[in-house]
């Protein structure tokens, strides 16, 4: 027998809340975790088979290590007020706690 | 510190600036209100709920309400004879036009829902910046000039009463009125429901008409399993609706 597809959601969860940006965020950490693991390969594992792309392997870590907070910053409402979850952070949330996690 | 005139043109206007600021932050002035003396929740009877969406457009219009969004929302529950696992649910528009004719079979009844103002509510908790708090008097309310629109909080609660208004881009909910029942006054829902089937409650108030209500009948909350302490209390309420 074939279950029929039902379902109801509620009026205001129509909308996706968090979407590309914030699956943008942890892309951007895999490439730069993914891109420093090559070039530490070849600087402490003296690994020579992965020389050639030992500087492009660090710059592209840099380079996006310097942007991945920004998907997160933009899917903000006010971008302008994220600072204040480092002045008046709430403990009970995951979010504010993460903020350090991050700093650190 | 001497004060020369030139220290004093340059003080004036910063404490003009200081006064304006301190100002907009202070709350209107309800002289007889007293926080510590109220716990609000609502009751809402279902049994009496014609599902005419009065409500939803009195919110609507209260608290300009942003179109497609809802503070408070109606919901009609079909459930068929013989399948009470399966009730159909519709909200055409969050039931603000009313509803077209339903079939006449089955159970048939409307859910009118809003925020629990959960004395535990999840979207406090996950707040990052706590620009979301539960005030003295029990209900859960939005400091929109603070909040980050992270969206965290949206997607806590687990009652869908949340949303991102697009104009301010912060998170809105309803606030049970809170510019009306601070002056004495009921909610707007409450106030235009023709039928009286949600009525405000202050709980802390011992001669409120709740505390023999609740004596009296048997009361439900939605979802108790997520142990949010609602008080948003259903009569009447249909095992089937989630």
């Amino acid at each position: 027998m074939q279950i029929p597809v039902e379902g109801f959601m509620y009026p205001n969860e129509v909308e996706l809340q968090w979407s590309v940006l914030i699956v943008l965020y942890p892309f951007i950490t895999g490439l730069v975790a993914g891109a420093f693991i090559l070039a530490s390969l070849e600087r402490v594992f003296r690994v020579s088979a992965v020389k050639p792309t030992y500087r492009l392997a660090l710059l592209t870590a840099l380079s996006f290590l310097l942007v991945a907070p920004l998907p997160l910053q933009l899917h903000l409402g006010h971008p302008e007020r994220s600072f204040e979850m480092y002045l008046t952070p709430h403990r009970s949330s995951a979010m504010a706690m993460f903020g350090f996690v991050y700093l650190w | 510190m001497e004060i020369t005139r030139r220290r004093l043109l340059l003080l004036l206007p910063a404490a003009a600036v200081a006064w304006k600021y301190i100002q907009a932050g202070t709350p209107e002035a309800a002289p007889n209100y007293k926080l510590g003396e109220h716990w609000w929740g609502m009751l809402i009877d279902i049994p009496k709920c014609i599902g005419c969406g009065s409500c939803v457009r009195a919110c609507s219009a209260e608290n300009d309400v942003p179109d497609g969004y809802f503070r408070t929302w109606i919901e009609r529950y079909h459930v068929p004879d013989w399948a009470i696992e399966r009730p159909e649910v519709e909200s055409p528009n969050g039931g603000k036009d009313g509803f077209p004719p339903n079939q006449s079979t089955g159970k048939n009844f409307f859910v009118p829902k809003l925020c629990n103002h959960c004395a535990d509510s999840p979207c406090t908790q996950v707040c990052p910046v706590g620009a979301t708090f539960v005030s003295p008097d029990g209900v859960v309310l939005v400091d929109k000039n603070y909040c980050l629109g992270c969206r965290y909080c949206v997607q806590a609660c687990p009652y869908g009463c949340r949303f991102i208004n697009p104009k301010t881009n912060t998170a809105e909910k309803c606030t049970l009125c809170y510019h009306r029942i601070t002056k004495g006054l009921t909610t707007a829902c409450a106030e235009v429901c023709p039928t009286g089937a949600r009525q405000l409650a202050d709980l802390k108030n011992p001669n409120d008409p709740i505390h023999e209500f609740l004596k009296t009948h048997s009361v439900q909350v939605l979802k108790p399993h997520m142990a949010t302490g609602a008080k948003v209390f259903y009569n009447g309420m249909d095992g089937s609706v989630r």
